[in-house]
């Protein structure tokens, strides 16, 4: 019994497959004669089988599918492609699209066949600087001294 | 599409490729759908959630980096929506002050354990429909962070490595809950060993 223990703290290794082989076999050999130890070990298994897949468990058929390409379909396509028209990014980021092409000079945009382009990751690092000189601002607005 | 593995199925997500989105779904909505039923012990929550999850994939597909593995990615947007929907939920019924059935067994659970728990093989032998309640009573129970940890080892079987990178934890930390969490459930199915025995006694 001296053992029990440390081969308990080993139950749980051994679930999760974590055991090395000459442990494992250690730690079998005891079980063989440790009858508080095997009730620790189906514990486990029980517990295990509590938490894993039951008959109630059948995830939903297909319908979920559709209703989520439903909802897709309903919302502009901006956000599913990598390369935004500037209709997409002015939906994206919730402007008329008017602004967008006011703005040109200050996004990150590309031209091909005539047209105004945007990579939505070049689109998203921008956000990404918009944010930090944003924040930097907000921070030393704040750090300025006698603002009451 | 079979034949792809789930980073390239996304790569064709993100190209707006949609059967690569019905491939995905097929491989992991039997994981997914468990991994929210047990965060929300609700099949119509879970249900729910399985669908604002999907969606947020699809959504987040553009931003997905191909460097990363798709399951942490996954399982994270899956985790932090179902953080904000319970931590929002929580919020409410805290208002109504509706507390969680769940949570008034727990504490017979610790009252309950006093003696050393496994003594003899004769003890223990609790009804399988008993054993689920008390482990998924005492799940309830956990904080939904030690939870979301829990199951992703017990369910997914993802590393500690994979969990800490899904949940944007320390690895340490992701041991410390699945280890606290398993040793509630574990005290909560002794509980329910000892209160059958007395049952049984009487
Ligand atoms: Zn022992």
């Amino acid at each position: 019994m001296i053992d029990c223990g440390v081969f308990r703290a080993l139950l749980w290794a051994r679930a999760d497959g974590e055991l090395e082989e000459d442990v494992a076999g250690r730690l079998r050999k005891h079980l063989a004669v440790c009858a508080a130890c095997r009730a620790e070990q189906s514990r486990i298994d029980e517990i295990r089988q509590a938490l894993g897949e039951g008959p109630d468990d059948e995830p939903p058929g297909p319908w979920v599918l559709e209703r989520v390409k439903a909802r897709l379909a309903a919302v502009p396509a901006a956000a599913t492609g990598d390369v935004l028209s500037p209709e997409e990014l002015a939906a994206m980021l919730k402007v008329p699209v008017e602004e967008i092409y006011e703005r040109l000079d200050e996004l990150p945009a590309f031209e091909f066949a005539g047209r105004v382009r945007f990579s939505k990751r070049s689109i998203e690092r921008w956000i990404g600087a918009q944010e930090d000189r944003w924040r930097s601002q907000v921070l030393s607005a704040a750090a300025r001294p006698g603002r009451s | 599409m079979d034949a792809l593995t789930d980073e390239e199925l996304l790569v064709l997500l993100k190209r707006g490729r949609e059967d690569a989105f019905a491939t995905l779904y097929d491989r992991h909505r039997r994981g997914l759908f468990l991994f929210l039923s047990r965060m929300c012990q609700s099949r119509p929550l879970a249900e729910e959630m399985l669908q604002d999850v999907l969606f947020k994939v699809a959504r987040s597909a553009a931003s997905y980096e191909p460097r990363g593995r798709f399951k942490p990615w996954l399982y994270r947007i899956a985790t932090n929506h179902c953080l904000n929907v319970l931590a929002s939920r929580a919020q409410r019924s805290c208002r109504q002050t509706v507390p969680l059935a769940a949570l008034e067994t727990a504490g017979d659970a610790e009252r309950l354990l006093s003696g050393p728990p496994g003594e003899s093989e004769a003890q223990g032998r609790v009804e399988a429909g008993e054993v689920r309640a008390a482990v998924r009573t005492a799940l309830a129970g956990l904080d939904p962070r030690h939870r979301s940890a829990l199951l992703l080892r017990e369910l997914e079987r993802m590393s500690i490595q994979e969990i800490a990178q899904t949940l944007d934890l320390p690895q340490g930390t992701v041991k410390t809950y699945i280890h606290r969490g398993r040793e509630k459930l574990r005290r909560r199915l002794i509980a329910s060993e000892v209160t059958d025995e007395r049952g049984a006694v009487r």
